[in-house]
């Protein structure tokens, strides 16, 4: 076997995959920086870049199902402020209007008695009837979702402010489940300053839960879009549609299932948050949308459909992630944080370019 | 080939990535050590220049500046709490007169009752039947005696009442002075606030109208040198007419109607050019007419204005002579004391500053109209940039209004988009206008942006006042009548101040909301004070995710070790904070971490010692004195009597917190 083929087939195996664009950036970007950048190569930027992407990584995973599919849901923010509301209510009992209108009503909560059961199922089963109404709007009207989901995203936004008691809930109790959810993963911490990091070292390790949350999540969803037949009617809807439905697809069926899981995971998304921060508001993560449609994007997937990944939606998120601490970690005097936005659009616009040219190249 | 191409590709990168490698210069580790200064010097005389640009009409705008001494603050005793805050609360009022025999009086006891009515409490006036100091004094001792939920008072002879007041606040009994009185600092006695005229404002104020009106030369005629107050009233003309650019003198008259007139008719021959006075009061004014009749001077010849009121003076504002009567506003003198009681004993609220303005109140051709009446039914809009539902420190504002219009019988009504949004809230604003309200009450986050829906408003005759977000009519460049809130430049400064007096090498204010002008003042602020103390000081912008933030906060430190004072714009940058001080496992020692606003995370970190303090601006204060500023010019015909009415910027430490965090949330 010579130098060539192997190349050859190194290469072949980058471009038949959706990822090989994005994962070539993030890698080549990470390697840069860990040279470039002071700072950078030490656990605690890396724990904090992965710590950054935990709620807009999750959502991630359900736009790029929907995109792959060719639908987008722009009313993921109130999903998450719903998520919170209702998980961190019921979770602790506080003294809220959920808390005392599912009491009243003979639930099993009360004001300083939680239930964390009944919060997990309320914090991801009523983002998930949300998507699930996205979904059926979308295949009764045949409105394009865009337009769908920017009508639910006020609707639902008017919900949330309803059910939220038009006030902002803070709550300062920690149950168990916060921690499950989102802790500091303490055992690994301590294990890497253990084992890896030199004692005279004052690096810190900051890695939380959530991040095993999120890897888990990814696995399952990207087994499930490459494994399973509902994975493949997503592709073959977002490919072409009619031919999709000619080949006995059931295409509206599928739909409203990616957005049920899209809401599912922004309400798991929300639970994450209000885990960490303990406290949520009416307009929580107003725009998350779009930086999760980013993300997708930079991580390969099409506008249209038809294709992408959730590997590369991770990746996609991260990259922005990476860029980020990179940019604070280099002190450049006019990108600073607030001029980071400046440095998304062009990752993105460059990461399509590069992503469109191995994709036409890998076809050809 | 084409294949080979990406190989290049990556491989160019790679190289590149190796080169600059090479090239990077090594990496020196350094020690570093941090000095804490221990010796704190206690008494800190602090100069401040404030800025004093009150009148928006002034063509040319020359800065003056205003010297103030921050004196060493009288110790006050914090107040006790009532146990419930909706019973009827009974408060003393003790004062040297009584409208049975001084009409001026009637309308401070006016303004008590109404107070009283408004905020469900029972008043008791004392007065002696004539003036008499000592009389007062033993009124003083049989109040205390008598033991009210709260006691007011006017205090005119400080030497005197010092030992029954102070009895008082030895019982925990919160006290207020109006009418007569100096303030705490001056009078040397603990007592919350007196509740009288601003006479520099006065005098400035009024000075800024005249000289507007152009002129050469402005005259103060004083009647009664050595009265410390007129002498405050001239000086504060003075600085307004070395501000315009014009000449000033003092004229000195005497009680004699007929010598004085003939004093000021003997000056205006010698001082052809003096074109602008001022007057100090009736004992002034009248033989000033008395000049112009003696001179056949008519309205155009030179402008005058006046201290406050009388028929003949109303008559003259009518005819054109005299531009404006500057009233202390007595009904405000009652009114504001009881409600100034009645926040402290109810609620823990107490006023901002040690002099609580009631005046100047402007009377001109304009103003002389009738007020509603007390029981007129009276709607107001709130207009805010931001609410309760998404911000927990709007609540607090919002209780503070609504508590306010339910007291007072009024129909408010609140006004937010849902997310930070200037162009959003300035749509809000014109649909307040087009709902013709009898006031609005609204946030000037942008004061650009928000010229044009505020201007629609005063032209349309509706009143407007302005809370929590602001500078001021001046300084915003709109003509609305006040401003309630904490000076935010102040805030930070003082804030700053406090931090580095802790120690540290360098300030950062984590700013999560870029583009608000309120949150850039603040950060100003605590820039000034960090090269004042001779710190760096560097901003650092965080967005509405806080897992993002954390992180941004994280990467900034690690970029910026040197970084040890912290200041938080509010609860949504000081929540990603702390999850920043838990990621890199720091502790108190590592940095000095002060705050705005309050909430209960942050209550919990001033406790244990990880923060040193919230900067309460009194939000129940801001929504409550809107909605009291727009009630009293509505219903009575009290304007507010200053362009910035300050609620804040009050400290809440641990020293203080036990007292606060019981209202957390609901009124501080």
């Amino acid at each position: 076997m010579n130098n060539d083929s192997l190349r050859v087939r190194a290469l072949r195996l980058f471009e038949n995959s959706p990822i090989a664009g994005p994962l070539i950036t993030l890698i080549v970007v990470y390697v840069l920086f860990l040279f470039i950048v002071p700072n950078f190569a030490t656990w605690r930027t890396l724990s904090g870049i992965i710590t950054a992407v935990s709620i807009s990584g999750i959502v991630t995973i359900g736009i790029t199902l929907l995109m792959i599919s060719g639908e987008f849901d722009l009313s993921l923010a109130p999903m998450i402020a719903m998520s919170g509301y209702l998980f961190g209510s019921i979770s602790v009992g506080a003294d809220s209007l959920i808390t005392n209108t599912l009491s009243s009503w003979g639930l099993p909560v009360a004001v300083g008695e939680g239930n964390i059961w009944m919060a997990v199922l309320f914090g991801l089963g009523v983002p998930a009837l949300m998507g699930t109404l996205n979904g059926l709007i979308l295949i009764t009207t045949n409105i394009p979702s865009f337009i769908v989901t920017l009508g639910t995203r006020q609707i639902f936004r008017g919900v949330v402010w309803i059910v939220a008691g038009a006030e902002l809930l803070q709550v300062l109790d920690e149950p168990f489940i916060y921690e499950v959810l989102n802790g500091r993963f303490d055992s690994f911490n301590d294990f890497i300053k253990a084992y890896v990091l030199n004692p005279e070292s004052r690096d810190r390790v900051n890695f939380r839960v959530a991040t095993l949350w999120l890897m888990g999540l990814v696995i399952v969803y990207q087994l499930l879009l490459v494994w399973t037949p509902f994975g493949n009617h997503l592709f073959a809807i977002g490919g072409n549609d009619g031919a999709a439905r000619a080949q006995g697809v059931r295409s509206a069926r599928a739909r409203v299932f990616a957005f049920m899981i899209s809401g599912l995971l922004a309400g798991f998304a929300g639970m994450v948050q209000f885990s960490q921060f303990k406290s949520v508001r009416v307009a929580e993560q107003t725009g998350i949308e779009l930086t999760a449609i980013a993300g997708a994007v930079v991580g390969g997937a099409l506008l249209n459909g038809g294709y992408g990944s959730v590997w590369g939606a991770l990746i996609g998120v991260l990259l922005i992630s990476v860029l980020r601490s990179g940019v604070i970690l280099l002190k450049i005097p006019f990108v600073p944080a607030d001029n980071f936005p400046a440095v998304v659009g062009v990752t993105i616009i460059a990461s399509v370019m590069l992503n469109n040219y191995l994709r036409t190249r890998s076809t050809s | 080939m084409k294949k080979s191409t990406l190989f290049r590709f990556v491989v160019i990168i790679l190289a590149l990535s190796a080169f600059i490698v090479a090239c990077q210069p090594q990496e020196v580790e350094v020690e570093v050590t941090r000095e804490v200064e221990v010796e704190v010097e206690t008494e800190v005389e602090v100069t401040r220049e404030v800025e004093v640009e009150t009148e928006v009409e002034v063509a040319v705008e020359v800065e003056v500046t205003r010297e103030v001494e921050v004196e060493t603050v009288v110790e006050v005793p914090v107040p006790v709490i009532v146990d419930d805050p909706n019973r009827t609360l009974n408060i003393i009022a003790v004062q040297h007169a009584e409208c049975a025999w001084d009409s001026f009086w009637c309308t401070v006891q006016a303004g008590i009752e109404q107070g009283a009515l408004d905020n469900n409490v029972n008043v008791t006036i004392l007065a002696p039947d004539s003036f008499d100091v000592d009389a007062t004094a033993s009124l003083i001792e049989q109040a205390v005696a008598a033991q009210p939920d709260a006691i007011m008072l006017t205090v005119t002879d400080a030497t005197v009442f010092a030992d029954p007041i102070q009895a008082a606040l030895d019982l925990g009994i919160p006290v207020v002075a109006y009418n007569a009185g100096a303030g705490p600092v001056e009078d040397g006695i603990g007592y919350l606030t007196y509740l009288g005229q601003d006479e520099y404002a006065g005098g400035y104020l009024g000075g800024q109208r005249l000289a507007a009106e152009g002129g050469n030369k402005g005259v103060c005629v004083n009647h009664a040198p050595g009265h410390t107050g007129v002498a405050k009233r001239c000086a504060g003309f003075e600085a307004a007419m070395t501000e315009a650019g014009l000449g000033y003198e003092e004229l000195v008259t005497t009680d004699d109607p007929a010598e004085s007139a003939t004093i000021i008719g003997d000056y205006y021959a010698a001082n052809p050019d003096a074109d602008i006075f001022i007057t100090m009061g009736p004992n002034s004014a009248v033989p000033f007419y008395a000049f112009m009749d003696n001179e056949g001077l008519s309205a155009g010849d030179v402008v005058h204005g006046t201290f406050d009121n009388s028929p003949e003076i109303t008559a003259r504002i009518q005819d054109g002579t005299t531009m404006f009567g500057i009233d202390q506003q007595p009904f405000l003198q009652g009114y504001g004391g009881v409600t100034a009681l009645s926040l402290a004993a109810r609620y823990g609220i107490l006023p901002a500053g040690p002099v609580t303005a009631t005046g100047p109140g402007f009377i001109t051709a304009d103003s002389l109209g009738e007020p509603a009446g007390a029981d007129a039914p009276m709607s107001i809009i709130a207009v805010q940039h931001a609410e309760c539902a998404w911000d927990a420190f709007w609540c607090v504002v919002q209780n503070g209004a609504t508590t306010a219009a339910e007291q007072m019988n009024i129909d408010l009504q609140i006004l937010a988009p849902d997310s930070f949004d200037v162009d959003a809230t300035a749509s809000l604003i014109e649909q307040a206008v087009a709902a013709a309200p009898d006031g609005i009450m609204l946030t000037v986050t942008d004061p650009t942006v928000f010229a044009g829906p505020i201007q629609s408003a005063l032209d349309a005759g509706i009143p407007v006042v302005a809370y929590n977000a602001g500078s001021g009519p001046a300084n915003d460049g709109i003509n609305y009548l006040t401003y309630l809130g904490q000076d935010e430049y102040a805030g930070g400064y003082q804030g700053g101040q406090r931090l580095a007096a802790l120690g540290g090498t360098k300030g950062v204010c984590v700013n999560h909301a870029p583009g608000n002008t309120n949150v850039a003042l603040r950060c100003a602020g605590f820039e000034a004070a960090m090269t004042e103390a001779g710190l760096a000081y560097e901003e650092l912008v965080t967005n509405d995710d806080p897992a993002e933030s954390a992180t941004i906060i994280g990467d900034y430190y690690s970029a910026n070790p040197d970084v040890d004072i912290f200041l938080t714009m509010g609860p949504n940058s000081a929540v990603p904070f702390y999850a920043f001080v838990e990621n890199e496992g720091l502790t108190t020692d590592d940095f000095i971490h002060g705050t705005f606003d309050l909430s209960p995370e942050i209550s919990a970190n001033i406790q244990n010692g990880t923060t040193q303090f919230g900067i309460d601006q009194q939000p129940f204060l801001q929504g409550y004195g809107a909605v009291q500023a727009l009630n009293l010019l509505y219903r009575h015909g009290v304007v507010p009597a200053l362009p910035v009415t300050p609620t804040g910027p009050g400290f809440v430490t641990v020293d203080n917190l036990t007292v606060v965090q019981a209202l957390a949330g609901e009124f501080r």
